[in-house]
């Protein structure tokens, strides 16, 4: 069926593809969220390389393979569309053979093969065959990987033990919970090149303040009562502090958190983490909500990135589309009245997991991929 | 190669034919927003045009990918090809009448409070979906909206008198936070159009707002600062595009 095109002022201009992730639903390592915001690429950060691409970027780790769909905004859905990649010695089409044609879901498979500093790849649908008009295109920042490794404490506060939502709380059965949330966290961070590895996990308990020397104020529970002297910063503190692993991201299973809060990351220079290690601190009740993606999303604080939606006001002060699919965006308190809020591509009411790797100049709060790649790095320095 | 339908006249005859054409240019770009370069464009597109079935036009995009279209009795249809073959077809209409308004059009059925905006946004090539009589996503039927999403509810922390003061401004916020019916009457196509565009053109916040007024428990500077970028989003797409 014929495209209709209105045609004003005497000029029209067709675009007719773009790309998009291949699938919606929970997140995964073969199918990740490209940074498809506008067209425009914005600056790249040092290293990453530059291709005349106009369209959406994507991060690939080297080695993987990963699938993208060709979205036919404005082209006939018969059309036979090819994918080329360049160069060769970055980049392959893994699926299908020869490129195209593609059918059905308009999906395609890419594998990243190295990361070359000042090196990236441009993929690219092509009309009719391998050699035809480039319809639209994308760029492809393919990264090394670097592995993180995470030390769990299933900490008893006070004879409450984190339960992880489970009847028992056995080392091995909460290790194994500890183990599928972090599998669903790499899925998120693999567009990054960023992958953790659970090193070692242990059953903690804690009754009392060092500081203070008196009883942690709830049981089960990590108190922050800003007026209250004996609590304020120090129970956080003392968490924090508990036989905390050197080389490691030390991540803290309790029961709850101040505020009924899903999760919360002392940050390496911030205030929570200025006379104790940085690490992070996860509730059951994130379960709820889920709690691989509220880890992820605590790591990305303790990996340097902050609340992209947030001023020093008012928490919440950005409900577009695009920041509701931000794995850094405060998606507990976010109104979503139009369906496609709802649903930003994860499932109803399901945050979304992107990290950003584009960088626009208003929005300080941008280009997590590069912030996330060079804390990674001093992390595994340290 | 053009080519025009006209009919055989007698020798000497007082008649004569019209060729009622206008032109008009498609340019089929790899993304949208006004050619600054021919980077944009799409090259070596095969294409035929038509008017009343007829090929009057053939040829191949240059790297511009502009196509000047000869269109009689105000429509025409270009195909592309490959291997001489069409594999899609676009039904060319041409319109002389002005934009809509660029302001929302308050008051009108929310699939037509937008139509300024929809119609600017799908002139420089944006994607705006499907729906509307074009089926071009133009005045296309928005969704009504769902309820407030709200996080699932912890018993424990409402029954802990320490958590409503734990971090008050915790709670503050959370009565602070940003409530918003800016978006309700968007389309999602329209909504990631708009966001697209504002991406695209430097010094503009990328906020999607096309109604800072709908947004309530603003900070009285941030409600100001989103009003600006709204009204410098509408006049740069009425700049770029005219009125």
């Amino acid at each position: 069926m014929a495209l209709r095109l209105r045609v004003r002022r005497k000029t029209h201009i067709v675009t007719p593809v773009r790309f998009a992730r291949a699938i919606t639903g929970l997140p995964n390592a073969l199918d990740p969220d490209p940074d498809d915001r506008g067209f425009a690429m914005s600056t790249r950060p040092e290293f990453w390389g530059v291709t005349d691409a106009r369209g959406a970027m994507i991060g690939i780790t080297a080695g993987q393979t990963v699938e993208m769909r060709v979205l036919r905004e404005d082209i006939d859905g018969a059309a036979p569309v090819f994918i080329t990649v360049t160069p060769a010695d970055l980049i392959e089409v893994a699926a299908p053979a020869s490129g195209g044609p593609l059918t059905g879901s308009d999906t395609f498979q890419i594998k990243g093969l190295k990361d070359e500093p000042n090196k990236c790849a441009k993929v690219q649908a092509r009309l009719g065959d391998a050699k035809g008009p480039v319809l639209g295109e994308l760029e492809c920042h393919i990264f090394a990987l670097k592995e993180l490794h995470i030390v769990a404490h299933f900490v008893t506060i006070r004879g409450v033990p984190a339960t992880l939502g489970l009847g028992s709380v056995s080392l091995d059965a909460l290790k194994k919970v500890a183990e599928e949330d972090i599998r669903t966290v790499n899925a998120i961070y693999r567009p990054a090149g960023i992958q953790f590895e659970l090193r070692d996990a242990r059953i903690d308990s804690i009754d009392d303040v060092p500081e203070t020397g008196k009883p942690f104020k709830v049981p089960g529970k990590v108190s922050f009562v800003i007026e209250e002297p004996d609590v304020s910063f120090k129970e956080v503190k003392a968490i924090m502090a508990l036989n905390s692993a050197a080389h490691a991201i030390n991540v803290y299973y309790v029961h709850r958190i101040f505020g009924g809060n899903n999760g919360f990351a002392a940050r390496r220079g911030t205030i929570f983490a200025k006379d104790n290690p940085p690490g992070v601190v996860i509730s059951d009740h994130s379960r709820l909500m889920g709690a691989d993606r509220t880890l992820a999303h605590e790591l990305g604080h303790y990996l340097q990135l902050p609340h992209p939606d947030q001023s020093e006001k008012v928490f919440v002060t950005k409900v577009d589309m695009w920041m509701l699919r931000r794995l850094m965006q405060h998606a507990a308190l976010t109104p979503g009245h139009p369906p496609h809020h709802d649903d930003v591509g994860y499932g109803s009411s399901v945050r979304g997991t992107g990290i950003t790797l584009k960088d626009f100049g208003l929005d300080t709060r941008d280009s997590e991929c590069a912030i996330l790649r060079k804390e990674a790095r001093l992390e595994l320095g340290r | 190669m053009t080519t025009a339908a006209v009919s055989r006249l007698a020798l000497e005859s007082a008649l004569f034919n019209t060729l009622n054409v206008v032109t008009v240019t498609v340019f089929f770009q790899k993304s949208p927003g006004k050619p600054k370069s021919g980077a944009r464009g799409i090259a070596s597109l095969q294409f035929q045009v038509k008017n009343d079935g007829q090929v009057v036009q053939t040829g191949k995009t240059g790297a511009n990918g502009k196509i000047e279209v000869r269109v009689s009795g105000g429509k025409a249809t270009v195909e592309l090809l490959h291997n001489n073959e069409p594999v899609s077809t676009y039904e060319i209409l041409v319109d002389d009448g002005p934009f809509d308004p660029v302001d929302k059009q308050t008051g009108k059925e929310p699939a037509l409070r937008h139509v300024g905006i929809q119609q600017r946004l799908r002139h420089l090539g944006y994607q705006l979906g499907r729906g509307g009589s074009d089926d071009d996503g133009v005045a296309a039927a928005v969704p009504a909206p769902g309820p407030d999403r709200k996080a699932p509810p912890d018993p424990e922390s409402e029954a802990d008198p320490d958590d409503q003061k734990d971090d008050k401004k915790s709670t503050e916020r959370a009565k602070k936070n940003l409530k918003s019916a800016a978006y309700d009457d968007l389309t999602a196509g329209t909504e990631r159009s708009l966001l697209d565009f504002q991406a695209d053109e430097d010094g503009i916040r990328v906020s999607g707002v096309v109604d800072a007024g709908a947004l309530t428990n603003l900070d009285d500077d941030d409600r100001a600062e989103l009003e600006a970028n709204r009204k410098k989003t509408l006049e740069r797409l009425v700049q770029i595009v005219g009125e």
